[in-house]
């Protein structure tokens, strides 16, 4: 990280913290030595997709592995106690590809990293808890679950083209 | 020092009206490359829906769906459009050392984070923004202007690359990259050195100039008194020596008539920026020449042997010194660009009368033999050494020191055997001006061709 500019490595930090907690939820909530290897495991991925931007599809799948693992243990975490975990993945994930992005020695600053990270954060989990709770009333799960989240997913497609696509304010000349 | 030439330039830029050309465009091809987090959301997504689907297990689904809505998000926020643009440059023509200033011009619609970088640039240096010339700019939308200075770092006619763009919506999973336009060339004339001496063509020409003739004529360089013969002009006599011996004698000069001088420049200087600046060095010298004598009404003509070849005919006149720079600059082109190399064919015939320069570090193994095959043919010849020592690197042990030594002595071997073969030689120093080595070799060329040859007399 030495021939990095001090935002990129603002960004990396910024990651490996975020990774940092996620991994450290995830030790405390299995409270077992396989639970803390994984989660060391877990930054070993970010570590490595820092310097790889391709290894960002492993942290996210490993990132969902250890959510997943959580909830399929004999005495599973309750779904809502996994928002968290959940948001920490995808904004680890963010920031990571905002790593990738100020690879060039042209751009210096992603202002924009951090609360974009956050916005998809919260987008996130709450679409996390939201799937959760209604595939958790009673009736057939899965197609509730899969309902939700198609129709989820096609609300938000819409509201996105109807803006005309996400955007900020025009810089002023 | 550089006015003349200076002017010059200007006027030739107006000339051809550069600054007015338009902006070369470049191709509007667009390439699209995915985010990091497109493929992660999308295998991250669907795994872990197909898993829920397939268990019946809801959680698997709620671990997946965050992922797929952000996937949607990053596909869904608008791409845009092409970008559009171009570069100018407030001149295409600069002496060496020069400051260039130049524009990029860009339009693209929506707003977006943009980085411009000019990509490929040969030959100069970046000013502002420095170390490369590139910008960043937050987000935001079209048109822009982007101010930039390059320094002319080395003479040749240099293409500056192309503008590239890398483009990203806020929120986009997909960056868009785009070559927006093609820089202009810039031509980069080498500095002149001003000499105050002229090289003594071997057999001046017939019309007028600056070389005295063997010739026994009208002009004004004494040669020899002799008695009146019937014809001689009334203002040839020479009344002194008329009334000490007491009969008419009359004063007779030498007349001074253009020369023929042919340089060639040996284009073998190494490799990388050693090699660049060792040549621009003996592009100068070469120019410093052929700048005196042209100025001298000589006819001067070029021919460089090595990596790249280039021959102009002998020739006179302000048409001839266009021709001869952009012939020099073509060397120098080819030297910063290896893939603009080229070699010349067709027959290359040397005038008997011309005085051969040629201008080397010898570190070619072929030009010296080839000096020496001139001056066995019968021309004039003289070589100027050019002294690119300094620009080797630093010795770092015994093993760099005795290869040093040996290159250094392998050189002093060839000067060695051109002065034996009666080509006189002077080393032109870094730092130093060519007219001291000019006039070195002046004194040991004189009038007719006939040499004085002493290894280690010349500077």
């Amino acid at each position: 990280m030495s021939g990095w500019g001090r935002g990129r490595q603002g960004v990396a930090v910024g990651a490996l913290i975020s990774a940092v907690a996620t991994a450290g939820a995830v030790a405390v909530l299995t409270s077992s030595s396989s639970g803390v290897l994984g989660a060391a495991i877990y930054v070993f991925v970010v570590t490595v997709a820092l310097m790889v931007p391709a290894a960002v599809a492993a942290q996210v799948l490993y990132g969902q592995l250890m959510i997943v693992s959580l909830l399929m243990r004999a005495e599973p975490v309750g779904v809502l106690l996994l928002l968290p975990l959940t948001a920490g993945v995808i904004v680890t994930a963010e920031l990571l590809a905002a790593v990738a992005w100020l690879d060039t020695p042209i751009r210096k600053e992603a202002p924009q990293a951090l609360p974009d990270a956050a916005l998809s954060g919260l987008v996130g989990a709450g679409v996390f808890g939201a799937v959760a709770v209604v595939g958790g009333l009673p009736g057939p799960t899965g197609l509730g679950a899969v309902a939700l989240a198609a129709g989820a997913c096609v609300v938000l497609a819409g509201v996105m083209l109807r803006d005309g696509g996400v955007g900020g304010a025009r810089r002023p000349r | 020092m550089e006015a003349p030439l200076r002017r010059v330039a200007r006027a030739a830029d107006r000339l051809m009206s550069v600054g007015e050309r338009p902006p070369t465009p470049a191709s509007h091809h667009v390439r699209r490359r995915p985010d990091p987090r497109l493929p992660a959301y999308l295998v991250g997504g669907f795994v872990a829906l197909f898993a829920g689907i397939a268990t019946g297990r809801y959680e698997l689904v709620a671990v997946g769906a965050p992922f797929l809505v952000l996937l949607v998000r990053g596909l869904t926020a608008r791409s845009g459009g092409a970008v559009e643009g171009g570069v100018s440059l407030d001149t295409e023509r600069v002496i060496e050392g020069d400051t260039v200033s130049g524009v990029v011009t860009l339009n693209w619609e929506g707003a977006a984070e943009v980085d411009v970088t000019l990509a490929d640039s040969r030959g100069i240096t970046p000013v502002e923004p420095s170390p490369v010339i590139g910008w960043s700019l937050p987000t935001g939308s079209g048109p822009v202007r982007l101010p930039f200075r390059l320094e002319a770092g080395s003479w040749g006619v240099h293409d500056l690359g192309s503008v590239w763009v890398r483009l990203r919506r806020r929120g986009s999973f997909v960056v868009a990259e785009q070559r927006v336009a093609v820089a202009p060339t810039l031509r980069v004339l080498p500095t002149e050195l001003r000499l105050g001496r002229l090289l003594k063509p071997g057999e001046p020409r017939a019309v007028a100039g600056a070389h005295l003739a063997r010739a026994r004529g009208h002009g004004t360089d004494f040669a020899e008194l002799r008695p009146y013969r019937p014809g001689d002009r009334l203002r040839d006599l020479s009344w002194g020596t008329s009334a000490r011996l007491g009969a008419p004698w009359v004063r007779v000069n030498h007349p001074e008539r253009t020369g023929t001088v042919l340089l060639v420049l040996d284009s073998v200087f190494g490799a990388g920026g050693e090699g660049t600046e060792g040549l621009a060095r003996a592009a100068r010298a070469a120019w410093a020449v052929a700048s005196v004598h042209l100025r001298a009404q000589d006819r001067v003509g070029l021919l460089a042997l090595g990596r790249t070849t280039a021959w102009l005919p002998p020739r006179g006149g302000r048409r001839a010194r266009w021709m001869l720079l952009d012939e020099l600059l073509s060397v120098g082109r080819a030297a910063a660009d290896p893939s603009r190399r080229r070699r010349r064919r067709g027959r290359i015939a040397v005038p008997s009368d011309a005085l051969i320069v040629g201008v080397t570090n010898l570190r070619s193994q072929t030009f010296a033999p080839d000096l020496v095959h001139h001056r066995r043919a019968g021309h004039t010849v003289v070589a100027l050494v050019i002294d690119t020592s300094d620009l080797l690197p630093t010795a770092d042990d015994r093993v760099d020191l005795a290869a040093q030594r040996l290159w250094i002595g392998q050189r002093d071997a060839e000067r060695h055997l051109l002065e034996r073969a009666g080509v006189p030689t002077a080393v032109v120093r870094s730092g130093e001006s060519v007219g001291g080595a000019l006039l070195s070799l002046r004194r040991r060329t004189t009038v007719g061709g006939s040499r004085r040859s002493a290894v280690g007399a010349a500077r």
